[in-house]
């Protein structure tokens, strides 16, 4: 059958087997170039662990070179001496500004993150804080009517829905089944929404964190900088300090 | 080369076979929800896929799923009519938008179908950049602001809430915009050009005579001025345009009325002054966690005192 007739029609295509399902916790189903691979590597590994082995076979413990004078080794392993490390204060100035630059900079993403969160989720309540929550003032005409006052009756709406400010329905909306069955009510949904609130959450303790990182770092550089101060008190275990006026000449 | 085991192979690996680097399932280049296009639910669209890098289920340009390629988004008519919540992966407020295809202010906007089979759109309102919408949500009872309604707003700047009250109040309604600064006035009129049922007016609100012929009499004042006299203010237009039990809506902001008092006493010292100018207050609303020391006071306008 000549090549050409051969190629004319569409070929089988041989697919590479997979491993099998019950196989499948020794992973993926090793061929013949992954073995070679493997092997190689072993090889080379081996032959590297030969040489190191033939070397300290060979070493000579009576070997001597000058330069061993002025170097330590501890159980073999040689010692570097280190440079004197002492940075001057300049330098820790300059390096404490760029702490606080880098915190602000933290801080900037941090609030922008908190921000297009915050927007998302407009209806969720999760995120408020206990100490600004939100007050909602009713007039009435009289101190009858006052404490007669039933919110439910005043919203027109059921006694479960007075709670749920972003949407309280009002009944005869309820009875017009003008509300759809919301397949996102569910668990899925409040777990979606506990999620977002939970983050926003972290990410407003993380700001909080950062913020008192950046008051620390920059009283720190204050502190190293010059002028007579004296510590004044400790306010919420914050030490708060008092700098003497000086005329800057 | 070092040996890492399972560098390829089987789905999704890195080197040709099922799952190849070139096609294949699942592989590098395409294939099942391949990195690079291509195959079914590649990067560039295709139909969602197994996961690939950027197509793949919920990928951001391909596939169904998360909040832009077409997910499911319920919408929930609001107890206000004309305003409506979209319930999803988020819970948005939003109201139908009067020009389809079109954002004011960047706003997201979500498409859903209508039972009819026409779609409808939508466009976002958030209650971080509009008073209104936060009262909203904070639950007022009452805004007086429907479909068919008249609408005086004082305050419009860009026209940023104009633009969502024109959508509530619909093509039946109509709202005044008065602006006195001329740059946030130029954004007001490019949105007014659109939305036919909004008449911007570049005056100071303050000076009523001066736009009284272009006002009819209206359903509603709304009032976001953050002046230290928006009582008055409030009290000038309703005076000239307000019909009799029309709706008063003031957002309040503490700061600009008297920054060294206390926001509670602020608000309530409004309250009276809103009494002394015939308004009868109904509600006051405080609208934390979306702005700090606002509040929205709602009133009716009680001409024969």
């Amino acid at each position: 059958m000549s090549s050409s007739f051969k190629n004319a029609g569409q070929r089988k295509n041989h697919r590479e087997r997979a491993q099998p399902f019950e196989r499948r916790k020794w992973g993926l189903l090793e061929k013949r170039k992954d073995y070679a691979q493997r092997a190689q590597d072993y090889k080379t590994k081996q032959k590297k662990l030969k040489r190191l082995r033939e070397k300290a076979l060979e070493r000579n413990p009576d070997e001597f070179y000058h330069e061993m004078t002025h170097k330590k080794t501890k159980n073999g392993v040689p010692l570097e001496q280190r440079e004197d490390s002492t940075i001057d204060m300049d330098t820790i100035k300059i390096l404490k500004t760029q702490d606080i630059g880098w915190i602000r900079h933290h801080r900037n993403v941090e609030r922008a993150k908190i921000d297009h969160l915050e927007q998302q989720m407009h209806t969720v309540g999760a995120h408020r804080n206990k100490n600004e929550s939100r007050k909602h003032t009713i007039f009435v005409d009289n101190v009858k009517e006052a404490k007669s006052f039933n919110p439910a009756e005043f919203f027109q709406t059921t006694d479960d829905l007075v709670g749920r400010t972003e949407n309280r329905v009002k009944k005869d909306q309820i009875e017009n089944n003008e509300l759809t069955n919301q397949p996102f009510s569910g668990k899925l949904h409040s777990k979606l929404k506990e999620k977002a609130a939970t983050e926003l959450l972290l990410r407003q303790k993380r700001d909080k964190k950062l913020a008192a990182a950046e008051e620390r770092v920059e009283l720190d550089r204050l502190l190293q900088g010059k002028g007579g101060r004296q510590k004044k008190k400790v306010v919420n275990g914050k030490p708060v300090y008092k700098w003497r006026n000086e005329r800057k000449r | 080369m070092a040996y890492t085991p399972g560098s390829r192979g089987g789905r999704g690996g890195s080197r040709g076979g099922r799952g190849g680097f070139n096609g294949g399932r699942g592989g590098f280049g395409g294939g099942r929800g391949g990195a690079r296009g291509g195959g079914r639910g590649g990067a560039r669209g295709g139909r969602g896929g197994r996961g690939g890098a950027r197509g793949g289920r919920g990928g951001s340009s391909g596939g169904r799923g998360g909040a832009k390629g077409g997910a499911k988004v319920i919408i929930e008519p609001h107890r206000h009519a004309g305003v409506f919540i979209a319930r999803g992966k988020e819970d948005l407020l939003v109201t139908r938008n009067l020009v389809p295809g079109e954002s004011v202010y960047n706003e997201k906007r979500i498409s859903v179908d209508s039972p009819d089979g026409t779609k409808v759109e939508y466009r976002v309102w958030n209650p971080f950049r509009s008073k209104l919408a936060a009262g909203i949500l904070g639950g007022l009872d009452n805004i007086y602001i429907k479909p068919g309604a008249r609408v005086l707003y004082l305050g419009a700047a860009n026209g940023t809430s104009v633009s969502h009250v024109a959508d509530v109040v619909g093509p039946e309604g109509l709202v005044y915009a008065v602006e006195f600064s001329h740059r946030s006035g130029r954004d007001l009129l490019n949105m007014a050009k659109k939305r036919t049922n909004v008449i911007p007016i570049v005056e100071d609100a303050r000076h009523v005579q001066k736009y009284r012929m272009l006002v009819g009499m209206v359903d509603v004042v709304f009032a976001d001025v953050a002046q230290p006299d928006q009582a008055r203010i409030v009290a000038l237009n309703a005076a000239a345009f307000l019909k009799n039990e029309g709706g008063v809506v003031i957002s309040v902001k503490a700061s600009c009325i008297d920054s060294t008092a206390d926001a509670a006493v602020v608000f309530a010292r409004e309250v009276k002054k809103m009494q002394e100018e015939k308004i009868k207050p109904q509600e006051q609303l405080t609208l934390e966690p979306y702005e700090r020391d606002h509040c929205i006071i709602v009133g009716k306008y009680l001409r024969h005192q």
